[in-house]
């Protein structure tokens, strides 16, 4: 019995030394992980989307082919607000996030001491979390804070931001803007200083203006590492959880309901799991189109 | 004509024709210069101001008594310091206990993670073995697949297998994070093929290989994953929320959201305050200290992680 176990352990090392056996053993752990986080709940989401889905006892759950979709689409208003939202959410983010970052890099890329002081007190909400962002900003935004404070000495009736279901989104948008300037300035001065100090030169020789140089030389230099920066910031803002669960919860009547937010909504406060997968199924196909396009973008540059 | 007729006179730059002008003239402009500058300066640390006064002035709300704190005003000195405020989260909104399984999770993940990750990132850069491909295409669709869209079925899985409130369950995925294989893979790929090649010729196998050659060379990129993983470990939220239902294992940044809930009414702020400082606290001492190699990491890391395909972490 021992001599047969010990023939057996002696082929199986032979065998693992002629076909590179050892690589599988270092794969075991990151195959399991993509087997049990990645492709079995992908076949899940898809054939749950058409069931209605009861997860205490499996065996229950009834096939109701399309009514799921049918129930989403067109009863549900929150599910096509939160599309809409989500979508302009993420609109919102990315294009003042690059206005702003953009003005700010240039402004900020230069390497004397205050500069650089400048880029790590800008930094610091980049590394604090999310959820102390957010709720640090519940009472900046809130009806009698600090914000409507400083409208107030101005003059302005500020608006009541997180409670009002006009401004709630865009109040969302302004904070997570404010929370990843820092991150964003820092990539693009990383990039500023890449660029050949050369081109500089002659266009100040050439005595072209700053704001020529800005627009002539420095963005289309950059283009590349902007727009992947950026289209990698859009697929990423379709994916806000923490912010709208500290800040609005989807509120006020469903104004800054995104859709990361309703499936979690759905699925786990509401417990309808045939809805909240078909609401995941449509935030996959966002997210993998714009991910396709966006590499058929980058593979075309390049 | 004459030639002198026509000859105009020298042109005489002013610094000759009139030295004293010129002087002043320089002296202003030197003078506008400084003047610009310092008003730059001054703007700079302004709009620098803009990011780091809500941390102050959150500091100072959780020294205030609750009555003061309710008036929101944004001065940042408080009159008479209420350390009580720390001592009741602290005690009386548990965050002792919360504190003490966010730095166990931290600690469980960061331990835990290089066990899988590098052995793996080691795997796809050098070795062949059949699914290769198959695997790498297949954290492409992971990368698209939005957590919050996986979240009911994993939830599923871990109902059924136990791993809900489970401190394995918790750090599991965290164990093959993409992010991190992705990174590790970007920098083995500049190690050139030849030492691998030489460390083979010499018979010595690849478990060596990985831990006595490839990884000192990969040190610096080590220390910024270390960097950047521990932060937004610390900061994890969406898991952890999803995976727990009981306060047993919850971790800080999902029970600062119970405090701010919790109440009916108005929540005492300075309280919340209190326990968001603490939340902030480790990192931000962290910041203070090593703020270039903090900056460095974050940028660095999720850049080279991101040109693979990876994703950023700390949304």
């Amino acid at each position: 019995m021992r001599q047969k176990a010990k023939e057996y352990f002696k082929r199986l090392r032979a065998f693992g030394k002629r076909h590179n056996g050892i690589a599988y053993v270092y794969m075991i752990p990151a195959a399991f992980g993509t087997l049990f986080f990645t492709i079995l709940p992908f076949i899940f989401m898809i054939i749950a989307a058409f069931f209605k889905v009861d997860l205490v006892n499996i065996q229950e759950s009834r096939y109701v082919g399309t009514w799921n979709f049918m129930m989403v689409f067109t009863r549900d208003n929150e599910f096509t607000k939160a599309v809409v939202n989500t979508i302009i959410f993420a609109f919102v983010t990315v294009i003042l996030l690059m206005f702003v970052t953009i003005l700010m890099a240039s402004w900020l890329a230069k390497n004397t001491k205050v500069h650089n002081f400048a880029q790590t007190l800008i930094f610091t909400p980049h590394i604090s979390s999310m959820v102390s962002v957010a709720i640090l900003w519940v009472l900046l935004l809130d009806p009698r804070g600090i914000i409507n404070q400083i409208l107030a000495l101005f003059g302005i009736q500020g608006p009541a931001w997180l409670l009002d279901s006009r401004t709630s989104l865009i109040s969302v948008a302004l904070v997570t803007v404010w929370k990843s300037i820092g991150y964003y300035c820092l990539i693009i001065i990383a990039g500023l200083q890449a660029l050949p100090p050369e081109v500089y030169e002659a266009a100040r020789l050439d005595k072209a203006s700053r704001w020529c140089i800005l627009r002539k030389i420095t963005l289309p230099l950059l283009t590349p590492t902007l727009s992947f920066v950026f289209i990698m910031k859009f697929i990423n803002s379709f994916k806000a959880f923490a912010a709208i669960d500290i800040m609005t919860q989807g509120g006020p009547q469903g104004s800054s309901m995104v859709l990361g937010y309703w499936i979690y909504n759905a699925g786990r406060v509401k417990f309808n799991y045939g809805f909240s997968m078909v609401g995941a199924i449509v935030l996959t196909v966002l997210v993998a189109v714009l991910t396709y396009l966006a590499q058929r973008f980058f593979n075309r540059r390049q | 004509m004459s030639l002198k007729a026509i000859r105009k006179p020298l042109y005489k730059p002013l610094e000759i024709r009139d030295r004293d002008k010129f002087l002043r003239q320089v002296r202003l402009r030197n003078r506008l210069l400084r003047c610009g500058k310092t008003v730059n300066y001054l703007l700079l640390i302004g709009v620098g101001l803009m990011f780091v006064y809500p941390f102050a002035w959150m500091a100072s709300m959780s020294l205030r008594p609750l009555s003061e704190a309710l008036s929101f005003s944004p001065n940042l000195l408080v009159k008479s310091p209420e350390w009580n405020n720390y001592v009741y989260a602290w005690q009386q909104a548990q965050i002792s206990h919360y504190v003490r399984n966010s730095l166990l999770y931290s600690v469980l993940v960061m331990t835990a993670q290089y066990l899988a990750i590098i052995p793996a990132a080691y795997a796809f850069t050098w070795l062949e073995f059949k699914g290769k491909k198959f695997l790498w295409a297949a954290k492409f669709l992971g990368m698209m697949l939005p957590a919050e869209a996986t979240l009911i079925p994993v939830y599923y899985f871990y109902s059924k297998m136990g791993l809900v409130d489970n401190w394995f369950g918790l750090i599991l995925p965290s164990l093959f994070s993409m992010f991190g294989i992705f990174l590790f893979v970007s920098a083995f790929r500049q190690i050139p093929k030849e030492v691998i090649e030489a460390a083979r010729m010499d018979r010595a196998p690849h478990r060596r290989i990985m831990l006595k050659v490839i990884l000192p060379m990969v040190k610096p990129m080590w220390i910024t994953h270390f960097i950047s993983s521990l932060i937004s470990n610390w900061n994890e939220y969406f898991w952890v929320l999803m995976m727990t239902n009981s306060e047993k294992i919850r971790t800080l940044p999902v029970a600062l959201r119970g405090l701010m809930q919790a109440e009916e009414g108005v929540p005492e702020w300075n309280v919340v305050m209190a326990g968001t400082m603490i939340q902030l606290a480790p990192i931000l001492i962290m910041y203070i200290f090593a703020s270039r190699k903090i900056k460095t990491a974050m940028v660095g890391t999720n850049i080279s992680a991101k040109k693979l395909g990876g994703k950023n972490e700390n949304t």
